[in-house]
């Protein structure tokens, strides 16, 4: 049929029914949505269903007279859950569902499969339709169960696996490395994993997880955590992407009335133990809020890895992280500052110091709460530095993002 | 970037604990109907739901949470609304705090100092509240005659803090109820005896063994149409909860 209208000239047509079929997708999407929202109260009580919904706009550009880059995204995250309370038993499926249009999807080489790109053991990530400036994409970021009898607890499936104490930089966080940069994924791609957690006291608790990748390289590791002196501390070892031996330890606590969080790994090959070298990455910070809420967090990072020659900071910014390669130079400087200028309203500005390539991060992020739950925030982030030659080059990026929880 | 720490603020919540054990009225001294007041506020345990709305004169900020604790020493807040902040959950064990956040996974570790500001810009910070619970430690009690509130007689009190005393207030004039025992009226002085913020109690009504007061109104003294309305919902007393239910395993899975 489609075929047919295309001799006749209606090659329209197959354009206007994907964009009439995505239409209709997202018109019952948010028909669902706000029923289920809205009827909250009638849904059994052993199930719960919330989430968000973004529409973000995005400008970048490395210089403000020259090309911009511009994108839409459309971002929906749906979180079910179910409990079983008799039997101790949840069962959690969340999945993000991301519409893309734009200057990203027309231009850059391989973006379609980059967004698509799932790196569990399983691949849960679709791109449902994509055609020359756009990409529809679904993403199932948890897909496990989980028991619990008495202090253990069993979680089987895909999940967050979170073992970080720092802010910004997280070398125990060996499961899912999270980028400072990307605010809007808090959430994180989960790990297909097995972990058993035991809680030795209400405090304490020991762990076993172990994940294998798209790669089917195993990352394995056990954590003890427990309170003392006022402070978190844990002490971690496995095998990372069956690659290295790594062994680390992590506290979180206070001196006076500020914040005092540390993480440190050690990373060793697998392979010519003898022979090679290991990798640090060692993260230490800090923060104190003053009376009038004005918060003040310091943080520095010390991964001397090999050093990533990366030609662009778009590289950078895409690039894959791991706690072994947390940073693009070997000391990372992070300060930030918030402050909420009415309650209503948020300012933040961050900024990261890059010594060896002369460079640094500047982003201020304002968020205005217009009800309770939406918000509309305006960030920026721009990256200046020395990449590969010694003249300094720019990347700047603002994002408009207006946000509905549900 | 991280999940709003904002509500951490919002932890002296679970220093108020409760409100009052009825107590025949006697001939009490001023320190005694002080710590009468404050064991009633307590109870051994107590186990409820609340609302806090911050009111300013062109908008509203609620946040409702479920409420546990035991004595001062334990206590667990798990937020239900709004849909932004629901899930969260906040433990205190003696000196120690932890928030536990879904979204990102993450038990995190929060330092005294985030005790210190107001939550959400409401009229009272954590360390008044935090005070408040110190009525009978940190300050001197006088006994300043009687006086009708609002209908209710009541003991009016004096509190200065004591010389060593880390304290917020220079001074606090408290109203507690005759028959009640309940904290019905209080005006917050600074150190220069400037009247910063004044509380009123209201609306008595059965929670659990014991009526109490369940709106408590704070008011700041110097801005126009502003108020913190912290509302009781619903509230048991003296029901045993065994100190392992204050546990981080807990915090995961509490509903």
């Amino acid at each position: 049929m489609k075929n047919v209208l295309n001799i006749f000239g209606f090659g329209w047509y197959a354009s206007a029914t994907r964009a009439i079929r995505l239409c209709t997708y997202f018109l019952c999407l948010l028909v669902v949505i706000s029923t289920m929202a809205l009827a909250q109260d009638s849904i059994p009580k052993n199930w719960s269903l919330n989430g968000y919904v973004t529409n973000m706009q995005s400008f970048s550009f490395q210089k403000f007279n020259e090309d911009w880059m511009s994108d839409n995204l459309i971002h929906n995250r749906l979180n079910f859950k179910w409990h079983n309370t008799a039997n101790n038993l949840n069962f959690s499926f969340e999945l993000r569902n991301r519409f893309i249009s734009g200057e990203s999807v027309k231009t850059i080489p391989g973006y379609t499969e980059m967004i698509s790109r799932d790196d569990g053991l399983l691949n849960l990530s679709k791109n449902i339709s994509t055609g020359k400036s756009y990409l529809f994409n679904s993403k199932i970021d948890r897909l496990n169960i989980d028991y619990t009898q008495g202090k253990f607890q069993v979680t089987v499936g895909r999940q967050r696996i979170n073992w970080g104490q720092c802010f910004a930089w997280n070398p125990n966080d060996l499961f899912n490395s999270y980028s400072f940069f990307d605010f809007d994924y808090v959430e994180r791609p989960g790990s297909d994993a097995v972990r058993m957690q035991y809680y030795t006291s209400g405090t304490s608790v020991v762990e076993l997880a172990a994940k294998e990748n798209s790669r089917h390289k195993l990352t394995s590791a056990a954590l003890y955590r427990f309170n003392r002196w006022g402070f978190d501390i844990q002490f971690l070892g496995g095998i990372m992407n069956a690659e290295d031996y790594v062994a680390g330890t992590g506290w979180s606590g206070h001196i006076g009335g500020a914040s005092f969080r540390g993480e440190a790994s050690y990373f060793h090959p697998k392979n010519n133990f003898k022979d090679t070298s290991g990798v640090w990455a060692i993260s230490v910070g800090s923060e104190y809020v003053f009376k009038n809420s004005l918060s003040l967090q310091f943080e520095v990072l010390y991964n001397k890895n090999k050093f990533q020659d990366v030609s662009s900071f778009e590289g950078l910014y895409n690039a894959d992280l791991s706690p072994k390669n947390l940073s693009f130079t070997p000391v990372s400087v992070l300060t930030q500052i918030a402050y909420p200028i009415t309650p209503l309203f948020n300012a933040s500005l961050s900024v990261m110091y890059f010594p060896k390539l002369k460079g640094f991060f500047v982003g201020p992020t304002f968020v205005y709460s217009v009800t309770d739950n939406i918000d509309f925030s305006l960030i920026t982030q721009s990256f200046a530095g020395q990449l590969i030659t010694s003249q300094t080059t720019y990347f700047h990026m603002t994002f408009l993002r207006l946000k509905w929880n549900f | 970037m991280r999940p709003k720490i904002m509500i951490t603020r919002f932890l002296f919540l679970l220093l108020y604990g409760s409100i009052c054990v009825p107590v025949p009225a006697q001939n009490l001294t001023a320190s005694e109907i002080i710590k009468k007041a404050d064991e009633k506020a307590r109870g051994l345990s107590a186990r409820g739901t609340m609302t806090l709305s911050v009111i300013r004169p062109d908008w509203t900020k609620s946040i409702t949470f479920k409420t546990w604790s035991k004595g001062t020493e334990f206590s667990l807040i798990y937020i239900t609304a709004p849909a932004r902040e629901k899930g969260q959950v906040f433990l205190k064990r003696h000196k120690d705090m932890w928030n536990w956040v879904p979204t990102i996974e993450r038990m995190i570790k929060i330092p005294p100092s985030m005790m210190m500001q107001s939550w959400m810009g409401s009229d009272f910070t954590n360390d008044d509240l935090v005070k408040e619970s110190s009525l009978v430690v940190d300050y001197t009690h006088k006994l300043l005659g009687r006086e009708t509130v609002r209908g209710m007689e009541c003991y009016k009190l004096e509190l200065t803090p004591l010389p060593d005393a880390a304290v917020t207030w220079g001074k606090i004039i408290t109203w507690i109820t005759v028959k009640g025992l309940d904290q019905w009226k209080a005006e917050y002085f600074d150190e220069d005896m400037a009247l910063i913020n004044s509380m009123n109690a209201s609306q008595i009504k059965r929670m659990g063994d014991r009526e109490l007061p369940t709106l408590l109104e704070i008011v700041p003294a110097n801005k126009k149409g502003n108020k913190t309305v912290l509302e009781i919902n619903q509230m048991v007393f003296n029901q045993p909860i065994a100190e392992s239910f204050f546990s981080q395993q807990n915090m995961k899975t509490i509903k």
